[in-house]
């Protein structure tokens, strides 16, 4: 690890394309292979195609399960996927 | 004279570090340790006060307490919501007073050091871990609870306040304080592993390392930065657009988890790798850090 480059620019949860926010992971993912599995995506948009998450991009190419609305104690969301596989371009 | 490689903020800033490397040298004759510690203090919270967003006042002597009555050790300044929360208390009197105010009004609590060493470092951490044990009602504008912070004139060995720091940060990532800068040295602080980079946190969370931000004459730029977009975090990148070229180019030092894990699972290897950086201050941190790794059999 020792010296490495720093970047100010906080890490979110946003998946964007197009500079849209299409979805939202439920926490804050480490991009470190060619592929990551994100547990939960809040779906906000189109989910197709490359999507940009902090800076890098991935494209979903799988996806567990997909629930049309989620209740929950602080209310209703979704719709909502779990299990979302990714490659990390 | 004006470096033409720098952002104006960039020599403002460094105008102002040594406007306080002087004032710290000008209390220096104060015979009395109370009245030269208040001076030292005053003028980073002066300072703050100055050039951080106005929907912070800063406040010197504030015990922070919570709504069971629990109260944190007193800190040197508070940058306090004043604005939607009322004090609970101030003392009333000439002279330096003492305030008592709801955790959910404090944006962050400061400790202001001469000289940054362990027993310095071990003070931060203690009260940084206190003020994280009170209760917060997730209220207030940040309902995340105060960052605690730290400012230090002088450092005189800031690759062993490296090591120590990071000592502490692993072993209790959660009472970690916020940035601690060392003026004209750098920043002590949390960072977070993303793909190739390192994210600079706020706050520690679960998978953050301790780092250090090695700025030298541009600490007390970042140090506004840092305390600035904690307090308003979403105009965070209007900032660093003035000196975007000191932003872009900066890189950080730190320890691999192998090291830490090792160094905080073992006192004598804390010891020996401690040792490497002993009476070292202007030597490479990297340099030491491999030495240090050698004597733990790394």
């Amino acid at each position: 690890m020792t010296e490495r480059p720093v970047r100010f620019q906080p890490a979110n949860n946003e998946l964007r394309k197009g500079g849209q926010v299409v979805g939202y992971t439920d926490r804050v993912y480490s991009l470190e292979g060619s592929r990551v599995t994100f547990d939960e995506v809040v779906v906000a948009g189109d989910l197709s195609g490359d999507l940009q998450y902090n800076d890098r991009t991935v494209r979903v190419v799988g996806v567990n399960t997909m629930i049309g609305l989620e209740i929950g104690s602080q209310g209703a969301r979704g719709p909502v996927w779990k299990g979302v596989e990714c490659e990390v371009i | 004279m004006t470096d033409p490689g720098l952002s104006k903020w960039q020599t403002w800033m460094r105008a102002y570090s040594q406007r306080l490397e002087a004032s710290f040298a000008g209390s220096e004759p104060f015979r009395h340790n109370v009245t030269k510690g208040e001076s030292r203090e005053g003028q980073v919270i002066d300072m703050l006060q100055a050039l951080l967003p106005q929907r912070i006042t800063s406040e010197r002597n504030v015990v922070v307490v919570d709504q069971h009555g629990n109260e944190s050790p007193k800190f040197d300044g508070v940058l306090i919501d004043r604005f939607n929360l009322p004090l609970l208390y101030q003392e009333a009197g000439s002279g330096a007073t003492t305030s008592a105010a709801m955790i959910e009004s404090i944006a962050a609590a400061i400790e202001t050091k001469s000289s940054l060493e362990l027993a310095d470092l071990n003070d931060i951490f203690e009260k940084s871990s206190k003020l994280g044990h009170l209760a917060h009602l997730g209220t207030g504008i940040w309902p995340r609870g105060p960052l605690v912070t730290g400012f230090s004139y002088q450092c005189p060995n800031p690759n062993l306040s490296f090591f120590d720091y990071a000592t502490k940060f692993w072993r209790n990532k959660e009472g970690a304080p916020g940035p601690i800068c060392l003026l004209n040295h750098g920043i002590l602080l949390a960072l977070n592993q993303m793909h190739n980079e390192l994210v600079v946190g706020d706050i520690a969370g679960p998978s953050s390392v301790p780092g250090f931000l090695r700025a030298h004459s541009d600490a007390l730029l970042l140090n506004v930065y840092f305390l600035s977009r904690w307090v308003a975090a979403q105009l965070e990148e209007t900032w660093r657009a003035y000196s975007h070229e000191l932003f872009n180019a900066q890189t950080a030092f730190s320890f691999e988890p192998v090291f830490l894990d090792r160094i905080t699972s073992s006192a004598a290897a804390c010891e020996n790798a401690r040792g490497s950086f002993l009476n070292r201050p202007e030597d490479e941190i990297t340099d030491l850090y491999e030495k240090a790794k050698r004597s733990i059999g790394l």
